[in-house]
């Protein structure tokens, strides 16, 4: 989906064809990435987001991607809910996140010590002709801490700046690095069992 | 000279990773240049940002009536204010 051709004017003067558009477009980004953070409560939450866009979009001067302004307002809307719920947005890093699932394949040396295999699928369309990958690859990333996740989708799948999710989420640039890492580290073990034996 | 496993902490928290046009720092080059495991490391792991790249292009649009129930919200408070 491209957002480029997204007519900002009309958005700002707040034509109802457009804002649909809107809807339809990033409806499912922005549940992907509350969901996290506020579970069952995604739809609600997203839907007071798109209420808060509503009246904020005649102040929209475009200077970031309109995907990054949605999800930063989603964000907030989620933050709001977890703190009208006495909870916090957790993105701290902690023991509790799991352990670096790379770290038992080095030996002391720091050389691997059990180096990565040869995938039979090497190319992203090789991959998808795989039936079950992708649903395995949404089970493992559900199955990540909400900080993890968060950050994963936010960066890898929607592509959203760096800089921008580090301040959307509240959380320094070597923090939200660690967290990438751990992410990506749990979703490659994932990826590498699957090629070895076929199955999540 | 980087270890493997130094190698694999700094790559993997790569935010920039398959940023096109993205250059690892000198060192990380230099050892990828004399260690196929890490090559091959680092061309599955962005294999895997691809594939998790494409998540999003493969999404479907909302559904009308989504879209429908999201636009009532918002006018009834409109209404309501």
């Amino acid at each position: 989906m491209n957002a480029d051709d997204i007519d900002l004017s009309a958005l700002r003067a707040g034509d109802e064809t457009v804002f649909r558009e809107l809807i339809r477009r990033y409806q499912h980004t922005l549940l992907a990435v509350v969901r996290p953070l506020v579970g069952e409560q995604a739809e609600e939450v997203v839907q007071e987001a798109w209420i808060k866009v509503h009246r904020s979009c005649a102040g929209f001067e475009g200077r970031s991607h309109i995907k990054t302004w949605l999800c930063s307002i989603a964000l907030n809307e989620a933050r709001m809910y977890l703190r009208r719920h006495k909870r916090e947005m957790n993105m701290t890093v902690s023991a509790d996140d799991g352990e670096d699932s790379l770290q038992d394949r080095f030996k002391n040396t720091g050389g691997w010590a059990r180096p990565p295999g040869v995938w039979n699928a090497d190319s992203p369309d090789e991959l998808l002709m795989q039936d079950n990958l992708l649903e395995c690859l949404e089970k493992t990333l559900a199955a990540l801490p909400p900080n993890q996740q968060s950050l994963l989708r936010l960066r890898d799948i929607e592509g959203l700046p760096f800089d921008s999710i580090c301040n959307e989420l509240d959380i320094s640039a070597s923090n939200a690095r660690v967290l990438l890492h751990r992410a990506r580290s749990y979703l490659y073990r994932m990826l590498e069992g699957y090629e070895e034996t076929g199955e999540c | 000279m980087l270890s493997c496993r130094e190698l694999v902490n700094e790559t993997t928290g790569d935010p920039d990773l398959i940023t096109p046009g993205h250059s690892f720092r000198w060192s990380v080059r230099l050892h990828l240049l004399m260690c196929h495991h890490c090559r091959r490391y680092v061309r599955q792991l962005r294999l895997l940002l691809v594939l998790l790249t494409g998540k999003q292009h493969r999404r479907q649009a909302a559904e009308a009536k989504t879209v429908d129930r999201i636009w009532q919200a918002i006018q009834g408070r409109r209404t309501a204010e």
